[in-house]
């Protein structure tokens, strides 16, 4: 019993929505003239000639049409063709876009959602074209609402949003109150009752303010519906008598009629059988008169729910029948369904198996029609909320936006009026502050060339820094240089002191006999002394290079790049460094070797850069792996420094000379080898290293135009490579 | 008696060669010249027991050092007489040496008549 008196309800529901498209929302704000006084007043403007094009005249023909339309649609339809020719041949666009909506309104009476979806479109197109696009929420409405009887809820929020949207703007509360109606609506369906119930609260607030009696009284009638799906049956009755109380007060036979059909599903669920039957009745009297097609159908349903559940089975199977009937003309699948389940419980109670398996057949197919359509319009609307929520959130920070430009406008306006009053009032502070402000710009240029200065004393202190550099990395140097012009001055030295001699003995030869002369002992020495002298000239020649060496070290570069013998310079260099390491730590001790390259050409370098880099190279390399400390620490490890050279190409077939310089020392930390070209980074003690070696080195590397690179493993080695174009 | 001379300038043969030349003459001195440590290791190496009586070795060369070779000999064939000619006569490398068992200490450039008497005594000691 109670089972089916639930399914009734929500057939009721059904039927609401209908009658709020049906009837109930497209009235047009401020409508109060009946179809009889509008006719009167437009015979009345006839007698005028040139009526037809009279404005006025096509502004009560729209009005009569609305009413038509509603009350009437096949004559509605006939009436508004004329009415759209007179408009256009009038040019009045207004009343065209007018016409076409109202005449998509009959049609959408008529059930020709279609049909009614391409006028409302035409009407769409000319209101946006009018100024202020006044018409365009009203018809955004109602084709959300076509939408909605369509099934598309997805597409009907979306539209209904748009008309919230563009009522806002044109400050058109009516329609924006029929959408926040239909809004509820579909949360209705969706069981969304609180949210459903608030709409219509919000809803309700704009009615009250502007007024509109049965739009009010629609709104209470809504949120009792909700509230008696809701089971709260006591609250739904207080909203009900307030709007049924106003519907009598009012007058209106439609708004009679559902409210007293609301209030009947009300008592029905408080099993006050005698309220519930008498306001049944009075809903069914009132729509029969009135051809309210679904709510006749609806509350003949409900009376015979009300009757079989009081045991009249009879009464209940007649008006259950005539229920259908009604509902399968109306195309209503809900009421078909719940009449069908109705009919085929009184079959049964009567044992008329054979019928009540029919109804319940019948019962069954429209119930599963209703519930996967119903599951559809689930997930579609629930993609459509999340679209609604996001859009109406844009909304709101759109016009946030707006206030705030408007505001903000409004604020620097004023600010602007108050700093011209304060300057204005102010000209003598004016031209202070425009002295003050020469000398401010004053000030700011002595500082400038105070800056100026400090930067080209800053220049001649960097360039002082590499000579200082140059002249450590050289005092390094020194010993290794004393050294190196030693042993070839030893040598020019013990050979001439060596030919001396010789030539003494010569000279004491040839005092003897000459029979006692040894002609072979002489030539002997006279070809020692011939090797002697080269040996001596050779040794000079060394003598003279490395002081010449050490001369252009110690000078500024010209810069100038002559042909050099790489292989010599790579020699010289290393050997300068390893004497020059072992003269400083009397302890030092490590081998080096070089793989050159046989052919290696000369190559067009600045000489004297690229020895103070390769010296560079060579002096870190011998104390990475032969300082005391490591060498104390690491006693198996027999340091090493090994320098490579030859012809590289590159992917383009670019040649460059590649230099390396590898030792055998512990390697650098990965922590700190990207450090280790920066200048003042060191890892010596301190006195025992500018910090500027790496550095220098990496900028002569590129000011070759070339690349110095670093490669290492911790315990194993350290290679710098430079890279000179060729 | 063989003498064998070390160091990195290969000038330092065609030096003492001619220096030693009436002592090579006469049969007195037999000159043997190697050009690092280790050549100078695998000179002595190759004949079992060694000929050499006299090491004279530089100090500062590639790889091994003077000081190095000087302990490896005075380890491996205690009997051979090293001394050190090196172009740093400084204290540390001098005490360095004598405490490794060098015989003498020679600064370069070379005194010869030093040299030679140092050579000679050997020769007369024996
Ligand atoms: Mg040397």
């Amino acid at each position: 019993m109670k089972h089916s008196i639930g399914d009734l309800r929500c057939m009721k529901q059904a039927i609401a929505v209908f009658a709020i498209c049906a009837y109930l929302l497209p009235y047009l704000p401020g409508h109060s003239q009946t179809a009889e006084s509008l006719k009167a007043d437009m015979d009345r403007l006839e007698r005028v000639p040139g009526y037809a094009s009279d404005t006025a005249y096509l502004n009560k023909g729209n009005e009569l049409g609305f009413i038509l339309a509603e009350s009437s649609p096949d004559s509605a339809i006939r009436f508004l063709d004329i009415q759209l020719q007179l408009c256009r041949e009038a040019n009045y666009k207004t009343g065209e876009a007018e016409a076409l909506k109202i005449y998509g309104n009959a049609l959408q009476n008529k059930g020709d959602f279609i049909g009614s979806i391409e006028y409302y479109t035409s009407a769409l197109a000319i209101a946006k074209g009018l100024e202020g696009e006044v018409l365009v929420p009203g018809i955004l409405n109602n084709i959300g609402l076509v939408n909605y009887n369509l099934g598309n809820y997805a597409e009907a929020l979306n539209t209904f949003y748009e008309a919230i949207k563009g009522a806002d703007q044109t400050k058109n509360s009516n329609v924006k109150a029929a959408a926040l109606n239909n809004i509820a609506l579909i949360y209705f369906e969706l069981d969304k009752l609180d949210d459903a119930k608030e709409k219509y609260r919000e809803m309700l607030a704009i009615y009250q303010v502007v007024g509109n009696q049965g739009r009010v009284i629609l709104a209470y009638n809504n949120i009792g519906d909700v509230e008696l799906k809701q089971k709260r049956p006591m609250e739904a009755l207080k909203n009900l008598k307030i709007a049924y109380q106003s519907a009598m007060e009012l007058e209106s036979p439609e708004f009679i009629e559902m409210t007293s059909r609301t209030l009947a599903d009300i008592y029905s669920e408080l099993d006050s059988t005698e309220k519930a039957e008498q306001l049944y009745l009075q809903s069914i009297s009132m729509s029969q008169a009135n051809g309210y097609g679904v709510p006749y159908a609806h509350s003949l349903i409900g009376l015979a729910g009300l009757y079989y559940k009081n045991g009249k089975a009879e009464e209940a199977l007649d008006l259950g029948k005539q229920g259908l009937a009604q509902a399968e003309t109306m195309a209503q699948p809900m009421l078909m369904r719940n009449a069908n389940e109705l009919l085929s419980r009184i079959y049964e109670d009567q044992g008329n198996f054979e019928e009540a398996l029919k109804s319940f057949q019948l019962f069954k197919s429209y119930n599963d029609s209703i519930n996967t359509s119903h599951s559809q319009r689930l997930t579609a609307s629930l993609e459509a909320e999340y679209e609604f929520s996001k859009r109406a959130m844009e909304y709101e920070r759109a016009s946030l936006r707006q206030r705030w430009v408007i505001f903000s406008a409004c604020a620097g306006l004023v600010a602007f009026l108050i700093v011209l009053f304060v300057e204005f009032r102010n000209k003598k502070n004016l031209d202070k502050a425009y002295h003050a402000l020469q000398e401010k710009t004053n000030e700011i240029a002595s500082k400038n060339e105070a800056l100026e200065k400090a930067l080209s004393q800053l220049k001649a202190a960097q360039a002082q820094l590499i000579q200082a550099e140059k002249m450590a990395s050289l005092g390094e140097l020194t010993a290794g240089i004393a050294h190196e012009i030693q042993n070839p001055l030893n040598f020019v030295t013990n050979f001439s002191e060596l030919s001396t001699e010789l030539i003494q003995e010569i000279q004491q030869e040839r005092a003897k006999k000459p029979e006692e002369q040894d002609p072979q002992l002489l030539d002997e020495i006279l070809s020692d002394i011939q090797v002697n002298m080269g040996k001596i000239a050779q040794h000079g020649k060394r003598a003279d290079s490395i002081v010449k060496g050490m001369l252009e070290h110690s000078r500024a570069s010209t810069g100038e790049k002559v042909q050099t013998d790489v292989k010599n310079l790579i020699n010289e260099c290393l050997r300068l460094s390893f004497h020059g390491m072992r003269a400083r730590d009397k302890t030092f001790s490590a081998d080096f070797e070089t793989e050159l390259q046989a052919d290696l050409p000369q190559v067009n370098l600045v000489a004297q850069d690229i020895s103070r880099l390769l010296l560079n190279l060579c002096n870190n390399a011998f104390y990475a792996c032969a300082n005391p400390d490591f060498r104390r620490e690491n006693p198996e490890v027999k340091p090493k420094v090994k320098v490579t050279a030859k012809i590289e190409k590159d992917g383009k077939s670019k040649e460059w000379l590649k230099i390396s310089v590898t030792d055998n020392g512990p390697g650098i930390p990965q922590s700190i080898i990207g450090k280790i070209f920066q200048p003042f980074f060191t890892t010596k003690p301190a006195g025992h290293g500018t910090g500027l070696g790496l550095s220098l080195s990496y900028d002569i590397a590129k000011a070759h135009g070339g690349e110095l690179d670093v490669k290492s493993v911790l315990g194993e080695f350290t290679t710098f490579t430079v890279f000179l174009p060729v | 008696m063989k003498i064998l001379f070390v160091d990195d300038e290969r000038d330092v043969e065609d030096l003492f060669r001619q220096k030693f030349r009436k002592e090579i003459k006469s049969g007195h001195l037999e000159l043997a010249f190697a050009f690092s440590g280790q050549e100078a290791l695998d000179l002595l190496n190759s004949e079992d027991p060694p000929k050499f009586v006299y090491v004279f070795s530089d100090i500062n060369m590639p790889g091994m050092s003077g000081l190095e070779l000087l302990e490896e000999i005075k380890s491996r064939f205690p009997a051979i007489q090293v001394s050190m000619i090196s172009a740093y006569g400084d204290q540390e490398n001098y005490d360095k040496a004598m405490s490794s068992g060098a015989k003498g200490f020679f600064t370069k450039p070379v005194d010869f008549e030093k040299l030679k008497l140092e050579i000679a005594a050997l020769t007369s000691g024996k």
